[in-house]
């Protein structure tokens, strides 16, 4: 009787062996101790294997014939000196212990396709027993042992599998050669067979001696994957693909019919081949729409350090797979719980079965063959997880650090574009990187220069650099960088965080702090360390900067984080508000610094008053040099007029209009003077002349006019020398719109933020358009030092203001307005000369008229209907504040006097503004009042309400508005009071601006002295109206109205 | 001098056996593998590497 064996060989072969009872040599008969591996002493030589397969039947006889004759050498149990008989063997077992040791046995081979051939004839599931026809013995009984059947069992499952076409053909590398090979793609099914058979597979297949397959899933994937191979070449052997040459896919195509599979093609050519099926299969249905399978990277777990079991082992990663629904992303269920059962499974398993197949499909939809067919569409993706497509119960891949940073780097985004889900470690999203922190200290460390207690931009501070991690900069020891760099390179734990190890950075850290660890460094450079997210130092990133000191504080908290308020000098002749006076010491601080600041507070909360303050400041400090202002030509009479009001010790000059000096004039009167007012127009035109005079510091007001940097005006102001510091001066929110933010601190930090390219690609998506937290918060990190801004809306600057502010906004005349202006004048001086009585009363009353008509605009006065274009000061101020409240989202009342007026600048302030004005006069209609009320008074209303004092001055609810302009001046304070009380009222929730706009030098300027610096008088004397003004005699009426200032004038073109 | 390690023994029958059973399966109704795929985008002569292969999968159900 013989026992046939057969051994899946590492080598891809099958190996037949038989054990024969008649060779046994029986129970206590002594044997030789011969070293291992030793003869198996009862195996079938291979000539009598082959006969005897020829005796079952011609086809096992052709194919024996065929077969080459080998020793394998296998593990068995080993009594004493002797082989244990398999218990298929009728002999009698020897007594004792069995130990495993390795035996040669004669055993005949078969590749792949011929072992096809052989386990098809010889499977049976139902009979292990069949004869052989010897010749010269007769018919012998033959068993077919269990590892014989088992791999005929493999092989009825790999026909099968071909059979139904879940087969999926694959370029491959096998031994650096390309191949191509049929792979098993098995049905659910198939895939519980596979399983099974693996979780059975008889030990003794797994005996190969001295290297054998490991366990019974890497056997059977072996084997199944072979035969499979082998069926479907021979399946398809009459139809071939034909050899038409060409590319890798032409080449790998055919091969897929030949008998050997080998593909004549470059192997860089088949790789390619394989990553585009590759991601073609991944691209298959998924097994189950309503599921989604997960892959959960799981760090060593373990005892801590101090534990009782030391440290976990930084190998022991492994890759968990978990069961997700699709519409309910939170069901999530590991798939070792999926044989627990429980209620989330139960609500996986209802959503397998209740929603209907979005495609045709064959896979039964349980959640656990939804795992395997799933884990085997991964596999596409990452071919590591082919090792458990037949393990019974797949639910993690052990991984070590080289396994887990593979599957971080490559495996986790291929499977994520595929469709599954992946959850990653939390550092690996924001991977910590080594760097270089930076700690610098003021004063210098002893022996280097000192530096004032006043830190300055040129003061040399003292640094240490140290290897960073994270984030966050934490600082490693020496010891830590020192086991970072034996590391070399993969994942490792530092202080109980991953990261991954990179051998030139490491490198890099090293030689670098062996260098230059320690040094001076100037303010402005460490600013640029601290302040750029991107600094590199030695190829290494910048991860922190920590400084002590002012500069350190101001790092820290930004602008908000000014030092103590300071007073303003006692000349200066205006109360700060304590917001006013933290901007102060705050710009102080900045030029202290030698740091640009922008101020960028809401409109109407002082930038004009905190800015002079910081002039007087420095003056009465000893603190000398010219600053120069820029503003728009509208504001130049307003920043004069500020100045002479607040800070009367400032000496100023205006270089403005068709008399300005020359160069050398400028030059000479810029030596005693403390302040000089230009235009953005006239630092264009006269750069030459402003370039020639070192300026302590340059402010520009209103600065959205230079929020281009690219244009000649721009590029012109920043030409202008400064030995201080640079502020910028502006209302509107920039910090909303980044292109103008990057010029406006550009401006005042040249090249501290970087080119404004970068800044705009960094930026300007992820936060105007993503609002992505990370960036934002690192813009606002970025730029928080240099901007201050406050908004009238903060509680705690509302507390300081008054409910209702009232200001006076000072304007020009252009130069047509002056000549109109003194026209109208020269024609009353001398008209009144010889009337008396009520025609003297109608001229004066008239002429004021007409020049309160030219301070509005030309055109009020000309009647001509001519575009209202530059042509007013006045107007151009107006346009500038509307634009202003509208940015910040506040909604104004403009008054005139004149409905005339009013008619003019509507439709010039709706195209200025490109927003709908509404404008309520004398002329409308009560329905259409009221509706003009109703959409004012609507929360997304029109921002601008144009109204004539006579017609909207009373009685109307205007609450909507927080800005109240009044264009022109009314002889009678009450009646300004009555028409800002339309906003000022009860129902009135926020605070209410009221600016006056006065024309400097003008008729107008005389009337505001007279309404509110005597008040007293005024309530008196013009209490009554405008028939005083009638009756004053020709000198006083002429100091009244006549043009008395320079400075009125302010016009570009001058 | 240190005790070699006394090798474990082997329970001989389950070596030799395993744990398994071989069975006739029933028939499966299944669906090529080749069916839940689209186009591969992979062109052969002009040709669709999906188009190329269907015969193939015929020619295995046959």
């Amino acid at each position: 009787m013989f026992v046939l064996h057969a051994l899946w060989r590492a080598d891809g072969r099958l190996a037949l062996w038989a054990e024969d009872a008649r060779a046994h040599p029986g129970a206590g008969e002594p044997r030789p101790d011969r070293p291992a591996p030793r003869a198996h002493p009862f195996a079938c030589p291979a000539g009598s294997l082959a006969a005897v397969l020829g005796g079952i039947g011609p086809g096992l006889g052709w194919l024996a014939a065929q077969a080459p004759e080998r020793w394998a050498t296998l593990l068995l149990p080993t009594v004493g000196t002797l082989p244990a008989p398999s218990p298929d063997l009728p002999v009698t077992p020897p007594r004792g212990g069995a130990v495993l040791a390795p035996w040669r046995v004669p055993a005949l081979l078969f590749d792949a396709g011929a072992a096809a051939q052989l386990l098809g004839e010889v499977h049976d599931p139902h009979w292990a027993v069949t004869d052989t026809d010897l010749p010269g013995t007769g018919r012998v009984e033959v068993v077919y042992g269990p590892s014989l059947r088992w791999l005929t069992g493999v092989h009825d499952l790999a026909w099968r599998t071909v059979g139904r076409g879940r087969v999926l053909p694959l370029p491959v590398l096998a031994d650096g050669r390309p191949q191509a090979r049929w792979r098993p793609d098995p049905t659910p099914a198939g895939r519980h067979e596979a399983a099974a058979l693996a979780a059975g597979c008889p030990p003794v297949l797994l005996g190969e001696w001295p290297t054998g397959a490991t366990t019974g899933e890497a056997l059977l994937d072996a084997a199944l994957a072979a035969l499979v191979d082998a069926e479907a070449r021979a399946a398809l052997a009459d139809t071939p693909f034909p050899d038409s040459g060409g590319t890798a896919a032409d080449r790998w195509l055919h091969a897929l019919t030949t008998p050997s599979g080998e593909v004549d093609a470059p192997p860089r050519d088949v790789a390619e081949l394989r990553r585009r099926i590759a991601d073609w299969y991944a691209t298959a249905e998924p097994a189950d729409p309503a599921l989604r399978l997960c892959f959960r990277l799981v760090e060593p777990l373990g005892p801590a350090d101090d534990g009782p079991g030391g440290r976990p082992s930084d190998d022991a990663w492994h890759l968990e797979f978990l069961l997700q629904a699709v519409d309910e992303p939170s069901l999530l269920v590991r798939a070792a719980d999926l044989h627990e059962g429980g209620a989330a499974y139960a609500a996986l398993a209802r959503r397998t079965t209740q929603g209907p197949p979005a495609a045709p499909t064959d896979e039964p939809a349980g959640p656990a063959e939804v795992l395997a067919a799933e884990l085997g569409r991964a596999a596409h993706r990452w071919p590591v997880l082919d090792g458990l497509r037949h393990r019974t119960r797949p639910s993690a891949l052990p991984l070590d650090r080289t396994g887990a940073l593979d599957f971080l780097r490559t495996a986790a985004p291929a499977l994520a574009e595929a469709g599954f889900g992946v959850l990653l470690p939390a550092w690996w999203r924001r991977r910590p990187r080594l760097g270089l922190a930076l700690r610098a200290t003021t004063p210098p460390a002893p022996g280097t220069l000192a530096v004032t207690s006043q830190v300055d931009r040129d003061a040399v501070v003292a640094f240490r650099w140290q290897a960073a991690l994270g984030p966050d900069g934490t600082p490693l020891t020496e010891q830590e960088l020192a086991e970072l760099a034996a590391a070399k390179q993969g994942l490792v734990r530092v202080r109980g965080t991953w990261l991954e190890a990179d051998p030139a950075q490491i490198a890099a850290a090293l030689a670098f702090l062996t260098e230059q660890r320690d040094g001076l460094l100037v303010a402005a450079d460490l600013l640029r360390l601290a302040l750029d997210p991107d600094a590199t130092v030695a190829g290494l990133p910048v991860t922190g900067v920590r400084v002590d000191g002012p500069l350190g504080d101001l790092l820290a908290g930004g602008a908000g984080a000014a030092p103590e308020d300071r007073p303003p000098p006692p000349d200066f002749r205006a109360e700060l508000r304590p917001y006013q006076r933290r901007g102060l010491a705050w710009l102080r601080t900045m030029s202290g610094l030698g740091l640009g600041a922008v101020l960028a507070d809401d409109m109407g909360l002082g930038k004009t008053v905190q800015t002079l303050a910081l002039l007087a400041a420095e003056k009465h400090d000893g603190e000398a040099g010219p600053t120069l202002l820029v503003c728009p030509m509208s504001l130049v009479g307003n920043w004069q007029r500020e100045a002479e009001r607040f800070a009367p010790a400032l000496r100023r000059h205006v270089h403005h209009g068709a008399g300005r000096l020359d160069a050398g004039q400028l030059a000479d009167a810029v030596g005693g003077v403390d302040l000089v007012i230009t235009t953005y127009g006239l630092v264009q035109r006269d750069l030459a002349a402003l370039r020639a005079i070192r300026w302590r510091r340059v402010v520009a007001d209103e600065a959205q006019h230079i929020k281009n940097s690219g244009t000649a005006q721009s590029r012109a102001i920043r030409a202008l020398p400064v030995t201080r510091h640079r502020i910028a001066l502006t209302g509107t929110p920039v910090e909303n719109r980044l292109a103008e933010l990057h010029a406006v601190l550009d401006f005042a930090n040249p090249g501290l933020l970087g080119p404004a390219e970068r800044f705009k690609e960094r930026y300007a998506i992820p936060v105007e358009v993503h609002r992505n937290p990370g960036r934002t918060a690192e813009l606002r990190r970025r730029t928080a030092p240099f901007v201050l801004r406050r908004l009238k809306s903060d509680p705690a600057v509302a507390a300081e203001l008054p409910a209702k502010q009232e200001m006076t906004v000072w304007c020009n005349l252009t130069a047509e307005q002056a000549g109109l202006y003194q026209a109208v004048v020269a024609d009353l001086l001398q008209r009144v000369e010889g009337i008396r009585g009520v025609e003297r009363r109608g001229t004066v009353l008239a002429a004021i008229g007409k020049l309160k008509q030219v301070c509005n605009h030309p055109a009020q006065l000309l009647h001509d209907g001519s575009p209202l274009g530059e042509r007013s000061g006045k107007v151009a101020r107006l346009a500038e504040l509307l634009e202003e409240a509208l940015a910040e989202g506040d909604r104004t009342l403009v008054f005139t006097q004149y409905a005339e007026f009013g008619t003019m600048l509507r439709p010039y302030l709706e195209r200025r503004l490109g927003e709908e004005v509404l404008y309520l006069h004398g002329g409308v209609p009560r329905g259409r009042r009221e509706e003009l009320v109703r959409r004012f008074q609507s929360p997304d209303g029109p921002g601008v309400f144009l109204l004539s004092l006579r017609a909207g001055g009373t009685g109307l609810n205007l609450t909507a508005a927080n800005q109240v302009i009044h264009l022109d001046r009314w002889w009678n304070p009450a009646v300004e009071e009555q028409a800002t009380d339309r906003a000022f009222r009860i129902g009135q929730r926020r605070d209410v601006q009221v600016r006056r706009l006065v024309c400097v030098g003008t008729v107008e300027e005389r009337i505001d002295e007279l309404l509110t610096a005597k008040r007293s008088l005024a309530d008196t004397v013009v209490g009554a109206g405008e028939q005083w003004l009638t009756d004053l005699p020709v000198e006083a009426l002429r100091e009244l109205v006549a043009l008395t200032r320079e400075d009125a004038v302010a016009e570009e073109d001058a | 001098m240190t005790e070699r390690p006394k090798p474990e023994t082997v329970n001989v029958a389950a070596y030799w056996r395993g744990d398994f059973t071989l069975k006739t399966p029933d028939e499966e109704p299944a669906e090529p593998s080749l069916n839940r795929l689209g186009r591969s985008g992979i062109t052969v002569h002009g040709r669709d590497l999906a188009a190329l292969l269907a015969p193939a999968y015929d020619t295995f159900r046959s």
